[in-house]
């Protein structure tokens, strides 16, 4: 998997703001919490010089980061692969 | 249920403003005229003592103070309130923290109206029976 855009060395992850899981960069919706992932940015705004020194950009990661979240966001994958998890059905017999 | 109009009032906590203004209309289209709002579990408490609401629809994940906490917090302060959680949680390990906390209901994100409704149909008569007996 690429974890560095190829033309500006940006991260290609999305941390979630809700719940800080990390996604795949084109996710929409975070894969743990469901929120809604901000909109990836076109390459364009990502160039710009405005862009640049734009608060509102995305943290950018250094590679011993991208390397700590991704293997975060394996273990985290194992946990919720291997947690039970309940449809509304079981839970409205759990909450009766 | 749709058309009348209910005397209870519903407090909704959710950090989604989304899920607020959807939540708010679906439960004035099913008559309740007092439905307040709060963006987390700390404005909700605040929410709550203020109000002292029938029911709150309770999101898990939220800043300041998430929804179990909340949880805990307003059945500590009124246990009779009926809580129904609203979350994309599903996990039963934290499902159960939540029933353990005293969570009446379990609305799963995303949700249809009619689940909603389902609920509601639940939540009334016992709120109907209550104001029988005060």
């Amino acid at each position: 998997m690429r974890r560095f855009c190829r033309q500006c060395g940006a991260a290609l992850v999305s941390i979630c703001n809700r719940c800080e899981n990390v996604n795949d960069f084109e996710d929409k919706f975070c894969g743990n919490c469901g929120a809604v992932l901000t909109a990836p940015l076109s390459q364009e705004h990502l160039f710009s010089s405005k862009a640049l020194g734009d608060s509102k950009l995305p943290r950018q990661y250094n590679p011993n980061e991208i390397d700590e979240l991704l293997s975060l966001r394996a273990t985290v994958r194992q946990e919720q692969a291997a947690a039970e998890k309940l449809t509304q059905e079981d839970l409205d017999s759990l909450f009766k | 249920m749709e058309g009348s109009t209910l005397p209870y009032s519903a407090l909704i906590i959710d950090d989604s403003a989304h899920m607020r203004i959807l939540l708010s209309k679906l439960l004035q289209r099913n008559g309740f005229t007092n439905v307040d709002l709060a963006v987390n579990g700390a404005d909700g408490l605040h929410h709550f003592k203020a109000l002292n609401p029938d029911v709150v629809f309770l999101d898990a994940i939220m800043p300041e103070m998430d929804g179990l906490t909340a949880l805990q917090e307003i059945k500590k302060l009124e246990a009779q309130t009926i809580v129904v959680m609203t979350t994309s949680l599903s996990e039963k390990e934290k499902v159960l923290k939540f029933k353990e906390a005293g969570a009446d209901y379990y609305l799963l994100k995303p949700f249809e109206d009619k689940k909603l409704v389902d609920i509601l149909q639940k939540i009334v008569p016992i709120l109907d029976q209550r104001a029988k007996k005060v």
